[in-house]
C-alpha cells in the first residue's frame, strides 16, 4: 500500500512539475487579497474590537493561508474527476493493487503542492508586506501544521465532492459555493466581536474561522491552546467525513 | 482447470431496469484469441469489466484462470492486463514515465520497471517517442502504448475492449500485427469488437453477443458455414441471355434468388459439386456470359443472420455500424 500510494504521488507531482503554473497562478488570489485587504482594513488596527498593538498584516496573513489553502484544496476534487472521466482509474482497478491509493495519493500530493504556496505566500508577505512571526519556532512550526492539516481535511472533503460528482465543473462549483461563504463569515479579515450576533454564532462553528484563530493565535504569540485543540477537533472531524464519503463515492463510481 | 482461461455461469448482470448480460454461460480455452461480437449495447464491455474484476454480477458466477472475479479478484488481477475502450494511460506523462509507473504499481524494482519500459517502448515502436509527453501521440501511439501497458506484468491473459476503435485502417492493421504476435507467445486474447473484419482476421474463436445474450460461437469458419453455402453470380450480357440461362439452370433444379441487376442471375449452392454441375449447365445453355463470381458468406452475413434486424436497426442510427459492411453486404442481404 505504501509503495502504491509512493507511486501514485509521485504522478501526481510529476504532472504538476510539468505545468508549475498552476502553482504560481493559485498564489495570484491569495497575494492580490493580502496586497488589498492589508490596505483597505488596515484602519481596523485602531479600532476598539481590534486587538491592541497588532498590525494588520500580522493579523491577516494566518487568515490568508488558511483560506488560500482551503481554496486550492478544490483541485483535489478536481484531480480525481479528471482521473474518473479517463480510463486511468480502471487501469488501477484493473491492478492488483488497493485502489483506494488512488485517493490517499492525491491527497498528499495536493499538501505538498499547498504546503509549497503556504511558503511562498509568508514568504511574499515577509518580503514586501512587513508581515513577522511573533512567536518562538515551535509556534511558527504550529501555524504551518494547522495550516496543512486543514488543507489535507478539505481535500479528503473535496476528493469526496470529486468521486460523487465526477465532473470537473459541478466540482470547481461545490468549491466555490463551500468557500466563499465560509470564507467571509469568518474571523478571517475582521474580529468578530463587530458582527451581529447570528453571525457571530456562525463563525464560532465555522471551522474555517477555528483553524484561522489557532494558526493567528500561533503566528502572534497569544496564548493558543484552546484554539488549538479547537481546530484539531474540527480537522479530524472533516478528515474523517471527507475519507469515508470519499471511499464511498470512490467505490460507487465504479459503474 | 487452467486449460480454461475464462468460464462463465449463468451470469447475469443489471444496471437498474435494464438487464446487460443475460444468464450467459461461457468457456474459453487457454492459448487463444476470443473475440466477441456484438451490437454497440450488447453486452459485450460489461462482460469484459465482470471478467476484469471492474464491475461485479448481479447473479452467476464467472471465473479467469481458475480464480472467481469476485472472491478471488486479486488473484485474477495479478494474472490479466485489460486495455479499455478508453485510454487508460496519463497524457501529462511521457510514455516511459506512464510505462515505469506501473510497472512500480505491479510492484517491480526500479530498475527492472525502468528496463521493461525500455524493452516495451521498442517492441511497440515508440522508442523515439518515449521521452515526449503523451498528449503528443497520435491516436494510434496511444493504442499501442495502452497496450504496452497492460503487458508489463506479462500477463496470462489479455482484455482488450474494442482495441482498434477510431484507428485508421494503417494503424490498425499494425495493432493487428501486435496482438497476434503476442498472442502466439502465448497470451490469451479476448477482445471485443464490432468490426468483423478484426474478428475474422484476428480469432481462433468468435463469440457473437446480442442483447446481452450469447447467440452463436464457434470459428470463424464453422460460423460462416451455419449461415449457409456459397452462390455463384453470374453476369449475362442482356436480359435474354439472361432467361436463356435461367431456363438452362432451372431445368437442372437449381433455383435462382432475386436480384435487383437484370443481367444478374444469382444462385446458392451448397457445394463444389453443384457449382462445377451449374458451370456445366451454364456452358451448355450457349448463353453469353460477361462475369462470374462465386460468393462465399462473410462474417457480415453471420452477424445480421445470428443477429438479425433488431440490432441493425439500433446499428443505423449509432456510431457501431460495421465497417466492412458495405455495399455487397446491402446488394446480398436484398438478393437472398
Amino acid at each position: 500500500m505504501i509503495s502504491t500510494v509512493a507511486g501514485l504521488t509521485w504522478r501526481n507531482l510529476r504532472k504538476v512539475s510539468r505545468t508549475p503554473q498552476i502553482v504560481f497562478s493559485s498564489l495570484v488570489q491569495p497575494i492580490v487579497f493580502l496586497v488589498l485587504f492589508s490596505e483597505v482594513f488596515r484602519s481596523i488596527e485602531r479600532t476598539a474590537g481590534f486587538p491592541q498593538g497588532t498590525s494588520y498584516i500580522d493579523y491577516l496573513v494566518p487568515a490568508i493561508l488558511i483560506t488560500s489553502i482551503g481554496t486550492s484544496s478544490v483541485q483535489s476534487g478536481v484531480g480525481i474527476a479528471v482521473d474518473l472521466n479517463t480510463g486511468i482509474i480502471d487501469r488501477f482497478r484493473s491492478m492488483p493493487i488497493r485502489s483506494e491509493a488512488v485517493l490517499v495519493a492525491r491527497s498528499l500530493s495536493d499538501l505538498v503542492r499547498s504546503a509549497s504556496q503556504s511558503f511562498l505566500l509568508v514568504l511574499v508577505a515577509t518580503a514586501f508586506l512587513g508581515f513577522r512571526f511573533h512567536s518562538t519556532f515551535l509556534g511558527v512550526l504550529g501555524v504551518f501544521l494547522v495550516v496543512w492539516f486543514f488543507g489535507w481535511a478539505l481535500s479528503w472533503l473535496y476528493i469526496a465532492v470529486g468521486t460523487m460528482t465526477r465532473d470537473v465543473e459541478t466540482t470547481q462549483m461545490a468549491g466555490f459555493i463551500i468557500t466563499f461563504p465560509l470564507m467571509f463569515a469568518s474571523t478571517a479579515f475582521v474580529p468578530s466581536s463587530g458582527m451581529p450576533g447570528w453571525l457571530q454564532a456562525f463563525t464560532a462553528v465555522n471551522p474555517l474561522s477555528q483553524a484561522i484563530d489557532a494558526s493567528r493565535a500561533l503566528a502572534l504569540g497569544w496564548p493558543a491552546a484552546a484554539q488549538v485543540l479547537q481546530a484539531l477537533i474540527a480537522i479530524a472531524t472533516l478528515t474523517l467525513v471527507g475519507m469515508a464519503l470519499a471511499v464511498i463515492g470512490f467505490r460507487r463510481s465504479r459503474s | 482447470m487452467n486449460d480454461q482461461a475464462a468460464s462463465v455461469e449463468v451470469l447475469t448482470r443489471r444496471f437498474g431496469a435494464t438487464t446487460a448480460l443475460h444468464e450467459v454461460d461461457l468457456a474459453v480455452d487457454a492459448g487463444t484469441i476470443v473475440a466477441l461480437i456484438g451490437p454497440n449495447g450488447a453486452g459485450k464491455t460489461t462482460l469484459v469489466r465482470i471478467l476484469s474484476t471492474l464491475l461485479k454480477p448481479s447473479s452467476g458466477r464467472a471465473s479467469v484462470a481458475g480464480f472467481d472475479v469476485v472472491s478471488e479478484a486479486a488473484e485474477v488481477r495479478r494474472r490479466i492486463g485489460l486495455t479499455g475502450q478508453y485510454v487508460a494511460i496519463d497524457q501529462d506523462l511521457t510514455g516511459r514515465e506512464n510505462l515505469v509507473l506501473f510497472g512500480r504499481l505491479l510492484g517491480l524494482p526500479r530498475r527492472e520497471a525502468r528496463s521493461r519500459a525500455v524493452e516495451l517502448m521498442s517492441e511497440f515502436e515508440l522508442t523515439d517517442a518515449a521521452q515526449r509527453p503523451v498528449h503528443s501521440y497520435s491516436g494510434g501511439m496511444r493504442r499501442r502504448l495502452d497496450l504496452a501497458a497492460s503487458l508489463i506484468a506479462r500477463p496470462e491473459i489479455l482484455f482488450l475492449d474494442e482495441p482498434t476503435e477510431g484507428l485508421d485502417p494503417a494503424s490498425r492493421i499494425v495493432l493487428w500485427q501486435q496482438i497476434a504476435r503476442f498472442a502466439r507467445q502465448g497470451t490469451m486474447v479476448f477482445l471485443t469488437t464490432h468490426y468483423l473484419e478484426e474478428a475474422d482476421e484476428l480469432a481462433d474463436r468468435i463469440v457473437l453477443i446480442d442483447r446481452g445474450r450469447i447467440t452463436a460461437e464457434g470459428t470463424a469458419e464453422e460460423l460462416k458455414r451455419r449461415v449457409g453455402g456459397r452462390a455463384v453470380a453470374v453476369t449475362l450480357s442482356g436480359p435474354e441471355e439472361r432467361a436463356r440461362a435461367q431456363r438452362a439452370l432451372e431445368a437442372a433444379g437449381f433455383k435462382e434468388s432475386p436480384a435487383t441487376d437484370p443481367n444478374l442471375l444469382y444462385v446458392p449452392v451448397d457445394d463444389s459439386a453443384e457449382i462445377i454441375n451449374l458451370m456445366e449447365r451454364l456452358g451448355a445453355s450457349g448463353a453469353r456470359v460477361t462475369d462470374l463470381r462465386i460468393d462465399a458468406p462473410t462474417l457480415d452475413d453471420v452477424f445480421l443472420a445470428m443477429i438479425g434486424r433488431a440490432s441493425s436497426e439500433e446499428e443505423a442510427g449509432g456510431d457501431g455500424v460495421p465497417p466492412g459492411a458495405p455495399v455487397e453486404f446491402a446488394g446480398r442481404g436484398r438478393q437472398r
